[in-house]
């Protein structure tokens, strides 16, 4: 028990130390993808909304990507998910679904948001933009779900049959992963509507 | 199927309440960086610092708020009623936290200064400086914050762990931008 205790009391300790290189990889990841924005800088500040977003966006997919990550790793050590059968799996099915429909929720509400804020900020009001925003947010958060759905349950079924906890990885993997891609995905949708 | 089949369900309704408060400050957040639209068109590299810089604030001040948790847990940071007993511990952790911060701001700022350098042929080695004043006035800025939340937290006897968490990781987003923002500006000036 003391030896747990002091142990414990190591690990408090060292946890910068050990976080110090997968900060510095996720934050990498995550820049990485700013730097499709920054190739159309000039083209992404006409779009305001999308400007507004884009955080939201982030924040959004990151958060879908933790809960992804940890239900998976729950259920795949309560033995809910056997391997071969990850993707045919209920439990799996159910939280994909869910997701689905609250990312449809909340990017109807994103998107609503943006344009409403930047309406107010340029004073203008135009339905060809506001739909083109509706549906990059919309396209592009259903998009990362299924691509996330796909990266945690391969990731995760690789790292548990090789013996390796996938709690340790899955996490700052995924969500560094959607931080990148979805920057990415918005980048080309905002190349496709409004060049 | 039906939208109210899913709207009964208890971890549908988890993630859509637990989304609300970050959705809102991540708007705020968003409405900043519009607000701050010319400082983006003028500082090359910003575009490529700024998800990094958020990402990097929000885990390193999740890490810090669960270290908290788990030292109080573990018996290294006092608590006598509903007060710390000892400060220092805190002020330490605060520290450390801000000095890794800092430390990877900087990796950050040469990161997109390669990156604007070598792939988009830019050279704006003021991206650096940027990263690093921007960085050193946040942490300021939000260790006050945390300091002063934690204790509120403590306080009034809630739980670190859930309500912290959250909470400074979306402000850390908020004010992380914010100082980064002025500081590009007082750059481009």
């Amino acid at each position: 028990m003391k030896q747990k205790h002091s142990e414990q009391k190591r690990n408090c300790k060292t946890g910068y130390l050990n976080s110090f290189l997968i900060l510095l990889i996720t934050s990498i990841v995550s820049s990485l993808g700013g730097l499709s924005f920054q190739g159309i800088e000039s083209l992404i500040a006409t779009v305001l909304p999308i400007m507004i977003i884009f955080p939201s966006l982030n924040d959004l997919m990151g958060n879908f990507a933790i809960i992804f990550s940890s239900k998976f790793t729950t259920w795949l050590y309560e033995g809910k998910i056997r391997e071969h059968y990850a993707f045919d799996n209920s439990n799996m099915k159910k939280l994909l679904k869910e997701i689905a429909f609250a990312g449809f929720q909340f990017s109807t509400i994103i998107s609503l948001f943006g344009i409403v804020i930047a309406g107010v900020n340029e004073l203008k009001f135009n339905i060809i933009l506001a739909l083109k925003v509706f549906v990059i947010c919309t396209i592009v958060v259903q998009i990362m779900i299924i691509f996330l759905f796909l990266l945690i349950t391969i990731v995760g079924m690789i790292l548990f049959n090789k013996n390796k906890s996938p709690d340790d990885v899955l996490i700052p993997l995924s969500t560094s992963v959607a931080d990148f891609l979805t920057m990415i995905y918005t980048t080309a949708f905002v190349l496709l509507l409004f060049k | 199927m039906s939208s109210t089949k899913y709207t009964n369900n208890k971890e549908l309704k988890e993630i859509i309440s637990s989304g609300r408060v970050s959705l809102l400050i991540n708007l705020l957040n968003g409405s900043l960086i519009a607000l701050f639209k010319d400082v983006l068109l003028n500082c090359p590299g910003i575009f490529i610092l700024i998800p990094g810089f958020i990402q990097l604030r929000g885990s390193v001040y999740s890490i810090l708020t669960s270290k908290i948790s788990s030292e109080i847990a573990l018996g290294r940071i006092k608590i006598r009623k509903n007060k710390l007993s000892d400060t220092k511990p805190l002020i330490k952790e605060l520290f450390k936290a801000n000095i890794t911060s800092i430390a990877i701001s900087t990796l950050l700022g040469l990161v997109s200064f390669l990156l604007l350098h070598c792939i988009l042929k830019t050279t704006y080695p003021q991206i650096i400086s940027i990263a690093i004043v921007g960085s050193v006035i946040s942490s300021i800025t939000l260790s006050i914050l945390v300091y002063l939340f934690i204790i509120k937290v403590i306080k009034k006897g809630l739980d670190l762990d859930i309500i912290s968490g959250p909470i400074i990781t979306s402000f850390s987003d908020l004010i992380g931008t914010f100082c980064l923002f002025i500081t590009a500006l007082l750059f481009t000036l």
